[in-house]
């Protein structure tokens, strides 16, 4: 494979979801397992149970880069 | 210019200067039927509504604006049905249920509303109505909050009983949010799983016990004009202190996810009739405005809007708090603590 999962939809090598800034992501990229989104004031977290991953920004804009950690 | 056009625009300039007499004159409130003149004025009439309504809000509240941030404290998994909702378990693809928030986490969501100036805090629930654990666990964050950031703690938690909101009240819950979002007729085609009814029970016991309501609305889901203008009645009848005006913004596996959001314009001439039906209320910008007026934000300031809430929504994202800041200091306009006028 080697594609991602799209982070709206979910699926794989999706090319119909368009990017808002004003959504926060609803599936893992990795895997496209649903997130546990956490959104709070000035930021949001995204953490995916089976990867084991948290990602987020400290903006609230979803343009704003992602960090990612484990 | 055709006559007939002449005639509409002299009685659109009669229409707005018998509104303004009425409510900056005479500071009496506007009725339905006033309400439906000024609702159905073209398109161009638009501009001179808005100013109007910004003098009315200039009159009866001044220049400060409310600045407020919300989170949500407990995500998804709600068994009511609001056909609008992401958050409800009643339908495929919405939001995964996620527990209370814990203390830590609440906390510093509302230092970072300090943070950005704000003055209100409002902690949102995901349910029809607080059970035992869930009133308990309220009741104790709200001095801790208040003590942390010297904010106003807000609460939305669904419908409540008389003993329940009691003990908000006595707790020391400053503002409590419990939406109408639309008419009492059009209500059932959007919920079935509680009534309007309920709802506006809920907010009499609000006032009721002492504290302040905050009673919001939601624009695009399909209603009428005629829907439009019975909500602002019922709205004139429950007095709150503040209503947040919400846009739709068509979530994905609800309902409604088929609707397009309103636009520009319809919303500025609905955020100025909601000034001119609730001349002394906070009327606040709240969920969907980025979406629904984009290059248009500033000018809801200047049509009756005098409160927003900053950064991110419940679930979705906002734009940055620095350029509502920035717009609000572009405007003049101070930032402070509103209360509604009586
Ligand atoms: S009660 Fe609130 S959280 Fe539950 S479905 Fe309705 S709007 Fe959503
Ligand atoms: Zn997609
Ligand atoms: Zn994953």
């Amino acid at each position: 494979m080697g594609g991602a999962f799209c982070r709206w939809c979910g699926a794989l090598d999706c090319d119909r979801c368009r990017q808002s800034p004003y959504e926060a992501p609803r599936h893992c990229q990795r895997c496209g397992r649903l997130l546990r989104v956490t959104v709070h004031p000035t930021g949001w977290e995204a953490r995916c149970r089976r990867c084991r991953t948290v990602t987020g920004s400290a903006e609230p804009s979803g343009t704003a880069p992602l960090s990612e950690g484990g | 210019m055709a006559p007939d056009a002449a005639g509409t625009a002299s009685e659109a300039r009669r229409l707005l200067r018998a509104a303004e007499v009425a409510l900056i004159d005479e500071r009496r409130l506007l009725d339905a039927d006033e309400l439906r003149a000024l609702a159905t004025l073209d398109d161009e009439h638009v501009p001179a509504l808005t100013a109007l309504a910004h003098a009315v809000r200039l009159a009866w509240c001044g220049p400060t604006v409310e600045v407020e941030g919300i989170l949500s404290v407990k995500t998804g998994g709600c068994p009511e049905d609001c056909h609008f909702c992401s958050q409800s378990a009643q339908f495929s693809e919405t939001l995964p249920a996620t527990p209370f928030l814990d203390i830590d986490e609440v906390l510093s969501a509302a230092r970072e509303t300090a943070r950005t100036g704000a003055s209100e805090f409002c902690m949102v629930l995901a349910i029809r109505g607080p059970d035992e654990r869930t009133l308990q666990r309220l009741i104790d964050l709200v001095p801790v909050i208040e003590a942390e950031t010297g904010l106003n703690v807000a609460v939305s938690a669904g419908i409540l009983s008389e003993d329940q909101a009691r003990r908000l009240a006595d707790g020391g819950v400053h503002r409590y949010n419990h939406n109408l979002e639309t008419a009492r007729s059009f209500f059932p085609q959007i919920v079935t799983t509680h009534t309007w009814e309920e709802r506006y029970e809920t907010c009499l016991l609000v006032r009721r016990c002492g504290m302040e309501l905050c009673c919001g609305a939601l624009l695009g889901m399909g209603e009428t004009l005629e829907h439009r203008v019975e909500l602002l009645g019922q709205l004139q009848e429950l007095d709150p202190t503040e209503v947040p005006l919400n846009f739709l913004n068509p979530r994905p596996g609800t309902p409604l996810q088929i609707r397009r959001p309103l636009g520009p314009l319809e919303a500025l001439r609905w955020i100025a009739l909601f000034r001119l039906a609730l001349p002394g209320v906070i009327l606040r910008y709240a969920g969907g405005r980025e979406v629904t007026l984009r290059d248009f934000q500033a000018m809801g300031m200047t049509a009756g809007i005098n409160a927003l809430i900053v950064g991110n929504y419940l679930t979705t994202l906002g734009r940055s708090p620095d350029e509502d800041l920035r717009m609000l200091e572009d405007l003049q306009m101070p930032i402070g603590a509103l209360t509604g006028v009586i």
